[in-house]
């Protein structure tokens, strides 16, 4: 399967690069052909579900990475099936843009609080397994609502919890509904500019997007960028937890490079430049040797009673 | 005058729905009109290939939801999409609806110089070949029983590379390259894009055909491929006949003007339909009848009951 994978990985992004290639061609008004790439493109795996979002503006924003990312997308529940370290090894990065687990069953629990839907137990335990080999992960926005209400160990791999309709727990703490934001106009600062997903942001950048308010766990992250929004009444979402304005950081999860970026509502932030450069330097240090040299010296362990792959590596 | 005044009204019907058809859906709600969430929540369970033929995303996705009370869908491209073509990974949903072209022509190396192993066209573009695990999956797959939706552009999937696959879709089309197909040399395809026609159904009394028996009016992309008319049960003509058939066909093949057909492919039920290609078609209220009902015809007992009955051997 991995060579033709391989193959039809390769075909992809030929044929993206050529489209590419003719766009670019036809915007400089000049036919001379693109250098040759020093380098193999990173393959992502875009998975979504579980909350809505313009599909042809989403797509876009991942065509115009370039022909340095060849992306496929997959939707839930088929996206479980790469949960798994052997069916995602064709592919050197997930980036996550989905929110499963939060439709309510008809049930409520024994604590008479509604119940949600929840992965298998066995694409938990592949989850775990891919992240012990090392896969690098990048969640963007409203993945980080994902799980959040019966995979306490998924938070802990993003690195918080969201849920804008229904009132979460993260590491045993009750939190309100989330907040979010529509459109604000947000000033971003780089807080660390030496790190790689930051690679030419400069001090910053403005951005219309929708800003968040939600518990992240500040202390188990490395932070990248911060946000100059606050939220009016920050203790109706976040009750006596102070506000974090961070908006993207890097961590590890067991043995993965991780990414977290709050931006990417819709159009507003896709469009912008800024946003671009950000998205695709995330996948190039998730999809890098450097990342997952990184990863694996700083591990986190997460996962308490599952054994890692003998034989997987990423 | 008559033909011309129900072309125009289609037409107009179709405009307007274009003219109405949002650029995006705003976050938080479903474009499946009434609350229908993306992805829809009826009770059978689509799975729907693409990739290897670009299309209008927003437009062909609105489409699907909107079929939301009947099917609940999960998009899935290719490469991913070859692992879910098995047994073990379609298990959970009742019908693959297919719009993709997989194994699509290309350039004949890897970004780092690597030839690709397949076929070098007329065109020079190489068409990879599908890996042996597709090839075998896809086999045990059909064997098994499942129903089988293909669309359009799908019937261009493999055709030089992987013959089976287009006796299991019932055709075979390049538009692009000359072909061989059944042993038999023929030039590159036509596709004749925004073209008026009236589909006659010439089975009324098959379940897809409920509701649409007078036959409908549609301004879609036409064909004129190969298809294996004495392998498949007519379903639905168009009255769209190119001028010169034998430009796209060679002289040794007949044009035939199937557009939709239904067939068994070793013990899975096959729907294909030739209609599909834009918005004109996807926003057509009967093409979305005829859709719907192949979808529910596809997935149910009585064709995977029918198929298991009459069983047709293609991979040897």
């Amino acid at each position: 399967m991995k060579k033709g994978l391989n193959a039809g990985l390769a075909l992809a992004f030929v044929v993206s690069a050529i489209t590419l290639a003719s766009v670019r061609i036809a915007g400089q008004g000049s036919g001379a052909p693109l250098p040759p790439l020093t380098k193999a493109p990173v393959r992502v795996l875009l998975i979504t579900k579980g909350h809505s979002f313009d599909r042809q503006g989403l797509m876009e924003l991942f065509d115009r990475l370039g022909r340095e990312v060849v992306w496929t997308h997959v939707q839930h529940p088929a996206a479980q099936v790469f949960y798994n370290q052997k069916n995602a090894a064709n592919f050197d990065v997930l980036a996550f843009y989905d929110a499963p687990g939060r439709v309510k069953r008809p049930t409520m629990g024994k604590d008479g609080k509604p119940t949600f839907d929840e992965v298998p137990p066995a694409s938990k335990v592949d989850f775990a397994q891919m992240l012990m080999a090392g896969k690098g992960l990048v969640f963007m926005h409203h993945a980080i609502s994902a799980w959040t209400h019966n995979w306490p160990e998924y938070q802990e791999v993003v690195g918080g919890a969201c849920d804008w309709s229904n009132e979460i727990v993260l590491r045993k703490e009750p939190f309100p509904e989330s907040g979010a934001f529509g459109g604000q106009k947000q000033h971003i600062t780089v807080v660390d500019k030496t790190h790689p997903v930051v690679e030419g942001l400069g001090d910053g950048f403005d951005i219309v997007d929708e800003a968040y308010a939600c518990p992240y766990n500040e202390k188990d992250v490395h932070p990248l960028l911060r946000t100059d929004y606050v939220p009016q009444e920050p203790a109706r979402f976040l009750g006596k937890r102070p506000h974090s304005n961070l908006t993207a950081w890097v961590k590890t999860a067991e043995n993965s490079p991780v990414v977290w970026i709050q931006h990417g509502h819709n159009a507003s932030a896709w469009t912008n430049p800024s946003f671009q450069k950000l998205l695709f330097n995330a996948i190039q240090w998730a999809g890098s040797a450097e990342a997952r040299a990184w990863a694996k010296k700083n591990p986190t362990k997460i996962f308490r009673n599952v054994k890692p792959l003998r034989t997987a590596t990423n | 005058m008559k033909k011309f005044l129900a072309f125009a009204v289609v037409a107009a019907v179709s405009a307007t729905l274009l003219a109405q058809n949002p650029p995006a859906a705003p976050a938080g709600k479903g474009s499946g009109g009434s609350g229908m969430p993306q992805g829809g929540r009826g009770p059978i369970k689509l799975l729907l290939i693409t990739k290897g033929h670009g299309f209008e995303r927003n437009p062909y996705f609105q489409m699907w939801d909107a079929l939301g009370e009947t099917v609940t869908w999960t998009h899935v491209e290719h490469p991913a999409a070859d692992l879910m073509m098995t047994p073990q990974y379609a298990k959970n949903f009742d019908v693959l609806a297919f719009f993709d072209l997989g194994g699509p022509g290309g350039p004949t190396t890897t970004w780092d110089g690597k030839p690709i192993e397949g076929h070098l066209s007329s065109n020079k573009r190489l068409y990879p070949n599908p890996s042996p695990e597709l090839k075998t999956g896809f086999r045990d797959l059909l064997r098994q029983g499942k129903g089988m939706v293909f669309l359009h552009h799908a019937s261009a999937a493999w055709v030089h590379t992987w013959p089976e696959y287009a006796e299991v879709v019932g055709g075979a089309c390049d538009w692009s390259a000359n072909t061989t197909i059944r042993g038999i040399d023929m030039p590159n395809h036509l596709a004749a894009g925004s073209t008026p026609q009236h589909i006659t159904i010439v089975n009324p009394k098959h379940p897809i055909a409920e509701g649409l028996t007078d036959g409908f009016d549609l301004i879609d992309e036409a064909y004129a491929c190969a298809w294996f008319e004495d392998s498949v049960t007519p379903i639905a003509r168009t009255d769209f006949r190119p001028a010169d058939p034998a430009r796209y066909l060679g002289t040794k093949w007949p044009y035939s003007n199937l557009s939709a057909w239904v067939k068994v492919s070793e013990n899975s039920p096959v729907f294909y339909g030739q209609m599909g290609h834009g918005p004109s078609a996807w926003f057509n209220p009967k093409y979305r009848q005829f859709l719907t009902n192949a979808i529910k015809w596809a997935a149910s007992p009585e064709a995977l009951a029918w198929a298991k009955a009459n069983p047709t051997r293609i991979f040897k």
